[in-house]
């Protein structure tokens, strides 16, 4: 009878203390396994990350060079034109008879004023004509009447309320979220119409943009997301933003954006 | 084979807090509190061993020792958690559960179990209280949003060997009431074999995590 207790403790204490180890060797191993997997992720995750920024630092690069190549485009055939056809104009006054000097005259002013008008127009799309003086809501108010003003399709702005006083960078990110908005419908979209809806209310400004163009296929057009949509994208993180970008072949582009401002206060 | 592997680990037993206090008091001042606090309780547990080891040689009773020994065990060990899991588990949850255990410990030596016995009790329910808080870290470590090597963390090596230790003696303490009779003194001699055992891997475990530290 005492052997058989003596065994039967011995065989507790034995069977009681393998468990417990194997049990805490167990956890151990399970939170080695469970963590090293979390670290793949955790490294996988970063990687992605990195790949995606790299592909935004790209993507403004890009689009640093498109604008120079654009302006340099812009002054050498629009300004250079005109102000070598005004060097000839000029040239010809020297030869001329008298009788035409008022038409060479008149030539060379409109030559001018067209050039002027050249350098506004290049000048506006380096900076919006009168962001600085009169904000943002001025701005969008001037890029929808240009937009509409080309007569290619009809724009409405819904911006009744006044929008609050905003960094200037936060500003001009939300004009060039809209002003490549614009141009991406203008180019891409052959819409007739462009719905925009800015409105602010204590922390954050939400912006509706839709037009109803041909619209596009998200999945299988990436060479339109390099350009216009990872432009937005990079602002719209430099803002702190989200968005979501609806669009589809024949249902044109649905945007919103909603941009916290309760940091600012 | 097994009476050598007894004889080693008694040889071992005495010595087996230096490493840890050797590499913990050169790298004291470069600790976070959380590390001079397992230091200070590795170098008490040093400083009991030798004490007990002392008045063994000198035929007196040393068992009053490892009453006293629980306490702070427990105390510093619930000190040592309370800094790893500030924002998982207020502190002053610590704070209650060590007083609680205080008050039971010194209950059970005056009622229970007296000074001149094992206090196995308290042993037991001061392993249950280590064994959740080293699960709860374990866990705290996988929820953490940036996530390090396991191995390069000194509070894992530590926190594992705080686990071994107490879940292979949480059995050992319990048991070891029913084992005290004269005719049971080689099973109790063969259980306080494995409870050093037990102990040389947690200090051993203790002294990488020390040395696994590095001054950021």
């Amino acid at each position: 009878m005492e052997a058989s207790k003596d065994v039967d403790i011995f065989f507790l204490i034995f069977v009681g203390t393998l468990v417990m180890i194997v049990l805490s060797v167990g956890i151990v191993t399970f939170f080695m396994v469970y963590q090293k997997r979390l670290l793949r992720k955790q490294a996988e995750l970063h990687e992605i990350e990195l790949k995606y920024k790299e592909e935004l630092l790209h993507s403004n690069i890009e689009m640093l060079e498109q604008e120079r190549k654009r302006i340099a485009k812009d002054l050498h055939d629009d300004i250079g034109n005109i102000f070598s056809t005004l060097t000839w104009k000029l040239q010809q006054l020297n030869t001329a008879n008298n009788g035409t000097h008022e038409k060479i005259l008149e030539d060379a002013k409109q030559l001018s004023t067209s050039g002027l008008m050249n350098i506004r127009n290049i000048t506006y799309d380096m900076i919006p004509y009168g962001f600085e003086m009169f904000g943002l809501q001025a701005a969008i108010q001037n890029l929808c009447d240009r937009v509409s003003g080309t007569g290619l399709l009809e724009v409405e702005l819904d911006c009744a309320s006044q929008l609050p006083s905003l960094p200037e960078d936060m500003s001009l990110n939300i004009y060039r979220i809209l002003q490549e908005l614009t141009g991406n419908t203008i180019k891409y979209g052959s819409a007739t119409r462009i719905f925009i809806d800015v409105s602010p209310s204590a922390d954050a400004i939400r912006i509706r943009y839709e037009d109803n163009g041909c619209g596009f296929d998200m999945g299988s057009n990436k060479k339109r997301k390099g350009h216009g949509l990872r432009n937005i994208e990079s602002r719209i993180n430099m803002l702190k933003a989200r968005y979501d970008f609806q669009t589809a072949p024949g249902k044109g582009v649905a945007v919103h954006i909603l941009i916290p401002i309760k940091h600012l206060s | 084979m097994f009476e050598q592997l007894k004889h080693l680990v008694f040889e071992v037993a005495p010595y087996a807090t230096l490493p840890a206090i050797i590499i913990g008091l050169v790298k004291f001042r470069t600790f976070p509190v959380a590390l001079k606090v397992i230091t200070i309780h590795v170098l008490i547990a040093g400083l009991v061993d030798l004490a007990g080891t002392l008045l063994w040689h000198y035929r007196i009773n040393n068992l009053f020792l490892l009453h006293i020994y629980t306490i702070e065990e427990c105390g510093l060990i619930l000190l040592f958690y309370s800094y790893l899991l500030s924002d998982t588990v207020p502190r002053r949850i610590f704070l209650y559960v060590f007083l609680g255990f205080m008050v039971f410990s010194i209950a059970n030596s005056i009622f229970l179990q007296p000074l001149t016995r094992n206090n196995t009790y308290a042993r037991s329910i001061e392993a249950a209280i280590i064994i959740c808080c080293a699960v709860l870290f374990f866990y705290k470590m996988l929820s953490e949003s940036r996530l390090k090597a396991p191995g390069q963390s000194p509070y894992f090596w530590i926190n594992t060997g705080l686990l071994i230790y107490f879940s292979g003696s949480l059995v050992l303490f319990t048991l070891s009431n029913y084992i005290r009779g004269p005719q049971y003194r080689q099973l109790r001699l063969d259980i306080w074999t494995l409870h050093a055992f037990f102990a040389i891997l947690l200090y051993l475990f203790i002294a990488i995590g020390l040395w696994k530290h590095r001054r950021t």
